[in-house]
């Protein structure tokens, strides 16, 4: 894949008429770089939050803050279970260990870090480079989640943003382009 | 006679105009069955889309996260191909890296989640003792509660079996806690 990327992109343009190749040819880029930002914010974001989250378990005093905190703040990404997944590995290390100022602490940052990266980084960072509406976002990650289960979770976002794009360049499939926009 | 043709003139009359209302009709008519059946094909299109991605799942997602990987490991082939390197060399270089990164993700995780494996016991002996203490403070919160309310006269004689919020609660969390520690630990399991 990663080799024949080139050829992959020039064969399948060659798959349309003439006069629709020069739309495929876009619209393939325009899915090539709406998947590299998705990919990049997702990693700047997660490294964030592993970064947020590895420093207040250190303070906080968790044991084995570094791991902890970094699988965190990666699964803190998670789009509805990542808030539960966040909170349960240094709830976990830490109970009985901590006093329950200390544990509230630790509820609360790691709610915090999660709600700042889902409402403020993520549409700032991906949500522009996606131009999804909310509803289709969570609509995608229910369809998506049904049909394939986590991994569809995974890939929901990138695919419906891929749709979108497609649906963009068709002429009948504009209105469904809009749908999905924001 | 006269009257037969007059008749006929009529009647002549009434079929031409009739004749467009027909073919207006048919018109209609043809045009709602194209439109039921492109319906009914969009829905069969849809529903053989669906089943063909549910049923296709291992190869879709497969296709779908190497494309996903391959962006992922695209710049580093590019800076390969910068230094005038052949794609390939670029994309094997790329792909021995990520190995080589995740290697020691794994290395330092697995190490980690050993050296928690051993210390289990010890947390599961905390987190027992916490559920117990938290347990015996709203036993003792029932009691008093039982207490101070009044008891019904009409459940004198009855033989009931009560089982206090915070019991089932607790044994809710039971649940809970082995979905969040299975959930927690997934990325270890992973390696």
């Amino acid at each position: 894949m990663l080799s024949w990327q080139d050829h992959v992109r020039a064969s399948t343009v060659m798959l349309f008429n003439m006069e629709n190749r020069h739309t495929v040819y876009v619209t393939l880029g325009l899915i090539a770089q709406m998947i590299r930002g998705f990919i990049v914010g997702n990693v700047v974001i997660g490294i964030i939050l592993g970064v947020v989250s590895t420093i207040a378990f250190w303070i906080l005093g968790v044991p084995y803050f570094y791991v902890i905190g970094i699988i965190s703040g990666i699964v803190s990404l998670m789009p509805y279970l990542g808030i539960v997944l966040a909170i349960a590995p240094p709830l976990l290390v830490s109970l009985g260990s901590m006093t329950l100022t200390k544990f509230l602490w630790l509820v609360s940052i790691v709610v915090f870090s999660h709600l700042i990266a889902l409402n403020i980084l993520y549409p700032k960072i991906i949500g522009s480079r996606l131009q999804l509406n909310p509803l289709a976002v969570t609509l995608s990650l229910l369809f998506w989640g049904w049909l394939w289960g986590a991994m569809g979770l995974i890939l929901a976002v990138p695919l419906t943003a891929a749709i979108k794009i497609i649906f963009d360049h068709v002429e009948g499939l504009r209105a469904w382009g809009a749908w999905l926009g924001d | 006679m006269e009257q037969t043709e007059a008749t006929r003139e009529t009647t002549v009359k009434v079929q031409l105009t009739a004749e467009p209302d027909r073919a207006a009709t048919l018109q209609v008519e043809r045009r709602r069955h194209s439109q039921v059946q492109t319906a009914s094909l969009v829905v069969l299109a849809t529903g053989g889309v669906l089943t063909m991605m549910y049923l296709a799942k291992p190869v879709l997602m497969l296709t779908l996260g190497s494309v996903l990987i391959a962006f992922m490991l695209a710049p580093i082939v590019e800076i390969c191909m910068r230094m005038h390197m052949p794609r390939s060399v670029g994309a094997l270089i790329a792909v021995l890296l990520m190995c080589a990164v995740l290697y020691g993700v794994f290395y330092i995780s697995f190490n980690q989640a050993d050296e928690f494996v051993s210390e289990l016991p010890k947390y599961s002996g905390q987190i027992r003792s916490v559920l117990s203490k938290v347990r015996q403070r709203a036993e003792r919160v029932r009691q008093s509660t039982q207490n101070v309310l009044p008891e019904d006269k009409s459940e004198k004689n009855a033989v009931t079996v009560r089982q206090s919020s915070f019991d089932r609660f607790t044994s809710g969390a039971a649940g809970l806690t082995e979905f969040l520690s299975i959930a927690g630990f997934v990325p270890f399991s992973s390696c």
